[in-house]
Order: structure tokens, then sequence, then C-alpha cells
């Protein structure tokens, strides 16, 4: 056990102070003391507005941008047409793109990158360790076998992501059954079977890509492993928007007692706080989050990992802020990074590749800035 | 309120029984003193009373009635030793914490929560650190923190791990004085674990020994005695007493 607190300190000094002290904003403006009127709260609503109204621009700037672009007024007229049910001729082919095309996809990022980065923030916090994403417990690896299995199987059509889904869940299922012994399940054996799990799926994939044809079934397999939002359809974010918004809301319910979980499940108990319970709660909302955005986007990495600690530095280590900023920025993360997937080369890239090669650095760049300082 | 044990016994799965048929009581607005040696038991006992684990035997009782886990929750505060913490939490974030059994679990602080935060970091003096991540704080600053987060909860009896380890000599009289002026204060009795027997002769009025097979229990002044001292701490000492402005101080001097 003492060995566990002294990596755990290690870990601590990853977190910083958020940016949003309040002598930091009022220095960079130049006020002068007498007239600082503007109270913690009132920046940290700013804060808020500017996230929400972030999300709100990527948002629309997705629907115009790529590789065909439309002006953002004739993009607002496609908007107020399909809304009002209006058909304009004249605009027939940009708005099977806008609506047909770009709508759903930018729907589908906005859920799936605030639900990874929810279920993220959540995991580091349930785990007490900054370098936990949500699929520590094998949904993801899980999930891509269900996928890989699906397609080997029926060749793609529907029932590869409910296989995704299923095998996501019975993953973290046996996760947790190998973790629990005497009614007991802790955190540390938690991670190892997750390790467990998670490698024996990936053989198993790696043995259907084996056995897959390789004209037509490998690369189907090999392409929507890593990731892409660029065969979402309406009905697929019909099936998942719900079981997404839903654990969504659960999360956003709990956030302050995740804040009682990560002081340790001692603690928790001396304050009153059963950890258990809530543990599965969280566990199994967060779990069918990933499984839901697995199985319409393929394994999007790095969302859930690097968007948390990017939300810290902007709103504070209270996770009663830290998981709602989690969502906005996640969302609009993701929707930025499934632009460049769709400009930047002729031929579409796979979102997953994009996803690391854009949060590694800069989640080395936080690192550098925060080991600079000597806190790490 | 009058805190009692009977018969407490624990042991830790597949070992041997670690405490044996323990029984005490205190009375309102005193404080016990837990000594021993290390791994005999005492923050075993603690984690007992407070019920992150459970009696093998016996019971815990507040008024002559069993202490049921709601009950344990409402009633009892505990103060953990100063210690890292996984997230830098703000004074106030981690004070706000220790009212987590007024607040539900789909819910956050309300004003009022606020405002008892609000009026501890106060009655503490640690208003200043409220902004302060904790991890920026020094020992003797965090220990306060935590008891502030233990009182906050409203607590009858506050239960304290060696709440003077880790704290430079000044911190631990700090502390040791904070804890006298909050059970003279407000009517709370107090349970406090202590590797010194002199810290235990300068605030408590009970001390519990903890021993191997045995335990002693009783007034301190007669319990804390160079017999006991060889016995359960396995130290030659001295008690030593002289007087200081006409009050009679005493000390424990260990013998070489």
């Amino acid at each position: 056990m003492d060995r566990v607190q002294v990596s755990n300190k290690q870990d601590t000094e990853v977190y910083e102070k958020p940016m949003v002290s309040m002598s930091r904003v009022y220095s960079m403006c130049k006020i002068p003391a007498r007239n600082r009127v503007l109270s913690k709260s009132s920046v940290i609503f700013f804060v808020w507005i500017a996230l929400c109204s972030f999300l709100i621009i990527t948002f629309f700037s997705s629907l115009f941008l790529g590789r065909f672009v439309i002006a953002p007024d004739t993009t607002i007229e496609i908007l107020i047409n399909s809304i009002l049910h209006i058909n304009d001729p004249q605009l027939q082919q940009q708005t099977a793109i806008v609506t047909g095309l770009r709508f759903p996809r930018t729907l589908a990022c906005m859920l799936v990158g605030a639900g990874m980065a929810i279920s993220g923030a959540t995991f580091q916090g349930l785990f007490r360790n900054p370098l936990v994403s949500p699929d520590i417990l094998g949904v993801s690896t899980g999930a891509g076998f269900g996928t890989a299995l699906g397609i080997l199987l029926f060749g793609f059509t529907g029932f590869t992501s409910f296989y995704a889904f299923l095998f996501g869940l019975i993953s973290v299922l046996a996760a947790y059954l190998l973790a629990k012994s005497r009614n007991h399940v802790s955190i540390i054996s938690l991670v190892l079977s997750g390790i467990i799990v998670s490698s024996i799926f990936t053989a198993l994939t790696s043995l259907i890509k084996y056995m897959a044809d390789p004209y037509d079934e490998l690369p189907a397999i090999t392409y929507w492993l890593m990731g892409s939002f660029s065969k979402v359809t309406y009905s697929d974010i019909k099936t998942v928007a719900v079981p997404i918004l839903v654990c969504i809301v659960i999360l956003l319910l709990l956030r302050w007692r995740i804040n009682i979980l990560s002081l340790g499940d001692e603690e928790a108990r001396s304050l009153g706080v059963d950890p258990v319970k809530i543990r599965i709660i969280a566990i199994i909302a967060s779990t069918i989050i990933v499984a839901a955005s697995v199985s319409i986007a393929g394994v999007v990495g790095w969302v859930g990992l690097v968007v948390p600690h990017i939300s810290r530095r902007i709103i504070g280590v209270d996770h009663k802020n830290l998981l709602p900023a989690s969502c906005l920025i996640g969302g609009s993360f993701l929707i930025l990074v499934d632009i460049l997937a769709r400009t930047i080369t002729p031929a579409e890239l796979p979102i997953g590749i994009l996803t690391a090669l854009v949060g590694a650095p800069f989640f080395a760049i936080l690192l550098k800035k925060v080991s600079n300082r000597g806190e790490w | 309120m009058i805190l009692e044990v009977k018969n407490g016994s624990f042991a830790y799965p597949g070992q041997d029984l670690l405490l044996q048929d323990i029984s005490f009581t205190l009375e309102e607005n005193e404080i016990l003193a837990v000594l021993g040696q290390n791994g005999i038991g005492k923050t075993t006992m603690l984690k007992c009373l407070t019920g992150i684990l459970k009696w093998k035997s016996g019971n815990t009782f507040i008024d002559g009635e069993i202490l049921d886990a709601k009950q344990r929750i409402d009633q009892i505060g505990y103060v953990p030793q100063a210690r890292n913490l996984s997230f830098p939490y703000t004074v106030k974030e981690m004070v706000s914490m220790g009212r987590s059994k007024y607040i539900g679990t789909f819910s956050v602080p309300s004003k009022e929560d606020k405002q008892r935060v609000h009026e501890v970091l106060q009655e503490i003096n640690i208003e200043h650190l409220k902004d302060t991540p904790c991890t920026q704080l020094s020992g003797g600053q965090l220990q306060l923190v935590y008891i502030a987060r233990a009182i906050v909860s409203d607590p009858k009896v506050l239960i304290f791990d060696e709440p003077e380890s880790h704290l430079d000599y000044k911190n631990q009289l700090m502390i040791l004085k904070l804890i006298k002026g909050i059970v003279e204060n407000k009517d709370i009795s107090c349970i406090i674990n202590t590797h010194h027997p002199e810290h235990a002769m300068k605030i408590s009025d009970k001390t519990l020994f903890i021993g191997k097979n045995d335990y002693s229990f009783g007034e301190t002044s007669k319990v804390i005695t160079e017999n006991n001292l060889e016995k359960y701490l396995d130290v030659k000492a001295k008690i030593a007493t002289f007087s200081f402005e006409e009050q009679s101080v005493k000390s424990v001097i260990a013998l070489p």
C-alpha cells in the first residue's frame, strides 16, 4: 500500500492550478486593486459562456467547411429551409451535403467527443490517476473485437455495431469479475484485470484479421479500427443518442460525488459516502458511452485522456465544474479534429490517426509546461 | 453524550485477533488518548469506531444504544493523517466535502453548506487559504484543513489519527491546543491516537493503552505511569513533575 501512495504522490503533481485564478486575470487586464469588482464566480460564468459559444461556433463551421466549401450564409439558408421544409431546387446539391452528410456527422462527433471526454474525466477521478483513459477496463478493445467479428461473420451491416456494443460491455464485465475477490474490488486489481482483458481481446482481434479475406474484410476491419465518422447516418445517431445522453446526464448528476470518491475509499466512507455503489454506477455509465461511441465511429483514442487535462487547466480540478466543461470541450475538440480529417487531404483521413497526432503533442506541451515549473 | 465500546474484538481476514475484548467509556467533553506501539492496532481500532472496518465481536454504543451505520455517519467525524492528495482541490472545495452527509448523491453543495464551510474556515483561522490548492499547503496547514473538514459535518465525536505526526514541534503543539479548544467550546468529545505519552498527558482526560494481549484504560493521570510506559511502549522512562508559573507540569523523560 505504501508503494501505491508513493506513486500517487508523483501523479498528483501532474495537475496544477487552474488558469482561472482571479489575481492572474486581473493582472493580465491590468485592473487596479480597488476596481476589482468581478468575483471568482462571475469569472467562471464568463468561462462557461466562452465554452458554450466555442462549441456552437465549431458546430456551425463544421457544416460549411470540408472538401466542398459552402458559404456560411448559404448554410444558414439551407438550415432554415430544411427546418421550414422549403425545397429550393437551386440548392439541391448543397442541401444534400449539409443536411444529409455534414449535419449527422457533426452531431455524432459532438456526442462522441462529449461522451468520451466526460467518461475520461470520471475515470481519472475514480481511479485517482491522471493517466487513465475511459477504455482502461478494455471497452474499446472489446468493442473493436466485436466489430471485427461482426464484419467477418456478416460483412459490414447494422449487426456490427450491435456486436461492438455487446463485446464492449462483456470486456468490462469480465475485467470486473476478474478483479472481484471476497466481495471486494480494489482499484489496482481492477486496472490490472482491465489490462489482461484488453490484451486478450487485442490478440483475438489480430486472429480475426489473420483469418479475414485480405481483399475485402481485412481493409474494412483495419479502416474501422482507426475510427471514422464518414459513414454515420441519422439512424446510427438515433440508436446511440439516447444511451449516450442518458449516461452523460447520470455522470453530470454524480459530478460532486466523484470528488469524494477521488479521496479514496476509506476517506469516502469516513465522510459517510458508500464508494462502491457510486463507482459501479459511474463505471457502467462510462462503459455504455464508450461502447456506443465505438459502435458508430470506431476506435477514437486520446479524446478521453487529453480533454480532461485541458479542461482542468481552464476550469480547475473540482469535478463539479470539470465534468460539464469536459463535455463542452470534448465536443468542440472532436468536431475540430473531424474538420481537419476531411479537409487536409483529398482522401479522408481516419480520425483515430488525427486525434493521436493532434492529441499527443498537445499533451506533451502540457506536460512540458508543468515539468518546467518543477511541479512534476 | 456517552460513547462506549463493549468487548470489541477485531481480526483481519485470515489472521489472529488484533484487538481482543476491549471496553472503555468516554463521557461528554472528554478527550481520550490511545497509546501503543506501531502495528498494535491503534489505527485499526479507530477504523472500527468510525465504521470503516466492522468489529468482529462486541459493539460501539452511543448513549447506551448500539451505533448503527446511519448514526455513525451522523455522529462521528474522522480526521485522517495529513498525506498527499490525488487532486489539488482548493481548501474551500476540500472542506466542503465534509458536508457530504448532508448533500444528496445527485446534488452539489447548497448555499447553507457553503455558509457553514465559510464559518468553520473562520473558526479555525484558515480563511485566507480558502482558494489555495491543498497540494501547496504545509503539513500543519493541511492538518488544519482536515480538522475543518471533520468539524463542518457537526459531529458529536471527533476522531484523530495521529494528528501531530509529520509536523514540526511548534505545529504539534498548535494542533493539540486547537483540539483542546474545540472540545471545550463545542459539545463534543474526542479520541486521539498518538505516539507521544507527553501529548496524552497534556490534553487528555482518559487514556487507553493497547498492548499485545491486554489493554489498560482509565484516568490519564492514573494510567500513564512509569510501569505502563515500560509494559505497553517498551520504553524505560521517568515521569518528572516540576512547577512553572505556579502550575505543575509533567514530563516524560526516556532513560538511557
